[in-house]
């Protein structure tokens, strides 16, 4: 068990914090090219996300996993396609709950 | 006889490889039904699960809670399938954690054939320790398919370790006036033992008393069954009437009770109930 490289809940707001860093959000797809997907974050803010093989076909909202580079840019190492209907405003909630008071139950 | 109460000791002690068993019966000469007490479900996140204190090899607490059966969410991020057990490592996002399914019933080879890597799964296990490091001991593994589950998940590990941390602490020193086991929460609340804490400070007696504060006033009014069962709540300017207690003050009790989590607004923002159980 380790503990020592976790991957911080964001939403687009939250991003800077974790630049360099091991992030997940999760996204609702608004296009996609070779290479790299566009999506909205649960806090309506875009975002772009680049790397290799991104799942085919993409569901309306992805899950990213992987490094911060800008406050806007996220280097995915995991994709996972989270279906057509998710609840942005609760995983919005979470994201600001799990980097304020209740912090150290997650990073 | 049958139509009892269902002892899972009784059905455990049956057969097959149980570690805990032999704990689990010196607990027993004590008191069973402390015993039943102590047996948790407890939604945690694997840092909480790397936090948790342990006095020996399976005795573990967090939040001054004894876990027993844990409750994680997490992705598959490797896994091996060997002959008689699939070993795993789950990865929550809070950290990773080693985990070994045992296979012998063709059910239990069924259920792991629908695990697959990078999949989310929901798992209730036993954690462990060997030679300094933990893993668990997983005896049930279902696949997220629908992945609000996972905010849930994570909402729920929040919310226990907040009733476990704050709510059952305030009614510990009850308790030291008058000892009983206090029910630690876990997530399949018996009718007969709800997790709410200790109903003796939920009636009008107590109100002028001046050892609460004006929240504590105002919570005990917001647990009284009769507002309990009422769904629209209660408005402020009612508390404020019915405790004598100044709307201003009733107010920013109100709004702390609401950022702790006892309370949360229902019509509006001036209507208020209590998060405890109905």
């Amino acid at each position: 068990m380790d503990t020592s490289s976790p991957s911080a809940f964001v939403n687009g707001a939250l991003l800077r914090r974790f630049i360099g860093q091991k992030v997940r959000t999760v996204i609702q797809v608004t296009g996609s090219e070779i290479g790299s997907v566009v999506g909205k974050s649960t806090d309506d803010l875009q975002i772009v996300v680049r790397g290799s093989s991104p799942p085919s076909p993409l569901t309306t909202y992805l899950e990213v996993i992987g490094i911060a580079e800008s406050d806007n840019a996220i280097r995915a190492e995991t994709w996972t396609n989270f279906g057509n209907t998710f609840d942005t405003q609760n995983y919005n909630e979470l994201c600001k709950l799990a980097n304020g008071e209740f912090k150290h139950l997650f990073i | 006889m049958y139509g009892g109460d269902f002892d899972g000791n009784a059905a455990f002690a049956g057969g097959g490889f149980m570690p805990s068993q032999a704990t689990t019966q010196a607990h027993e000469s004590s008191s069973s039904l402390k015993n039943r007490d102590v047996r948790t479900l407890l939604p945690l996140t694997l840092k909480q699960l790397s936090s948790a204190s342990t006095t020996g090899e399976s005795n573990f607490s967090i939040d001054g809670v004894d876990i027993k059966t844990v409750v994680i969410v997490g992705r598959i991020s490797r896994m091996e399938n060997r002959i008689t057990q699939v070993d795993f490592v789950v990865d929550d996002g809070t950290g990773w954690v080693d985990c070994v399914r045992w296979c012998h019933a063709r059910q239990e080879t069924e259920e792991m054939e629908a695990v697959k890597l990078g999949m989310y799964v929901r798992l209730h296990g036993h954690l462990k320790i060997f030679q300094g490091k933990r893993s668990v001991n997983v005896f049930s593994v279902r696949p997220v398919t629908d992945f609000n589950e996972i905010v849930h998940h994570f909402t729920e590990c929040m919310y226990v370790h907040m009733y476990n941390t704050k709510l059952r602490g305030g009614s510990i020193t009850q308790d030291t006036a008058t000892p009983r086991p206090q029910m630690p929460y876990s997530t399949m609340p018996t009718p007969a033992k709800p997790y709410q804490t200790g109903p003796s400070n939920q009636f009008p007696n107590q109100f002028n008393d001046s050892m609460h504060g004006v929240k504590q006033t105002v919570l005990n009014y917001l647990n009284q069954p009769m507002h309990i069962v009422s769904e629209a709540g209660v408005h402020c300017d009612i508390i404020a009437r019915e405790l004598r207690i100044p709307l201003l003050q009733v107010k920013e009790a109100l709004e702390q009770l609401s950022n702790d989590g006892c309370i949360y607004s229902t019509l509006d923002e001036t209507c208020f109930k209590s998060t405890a159980n109905a």
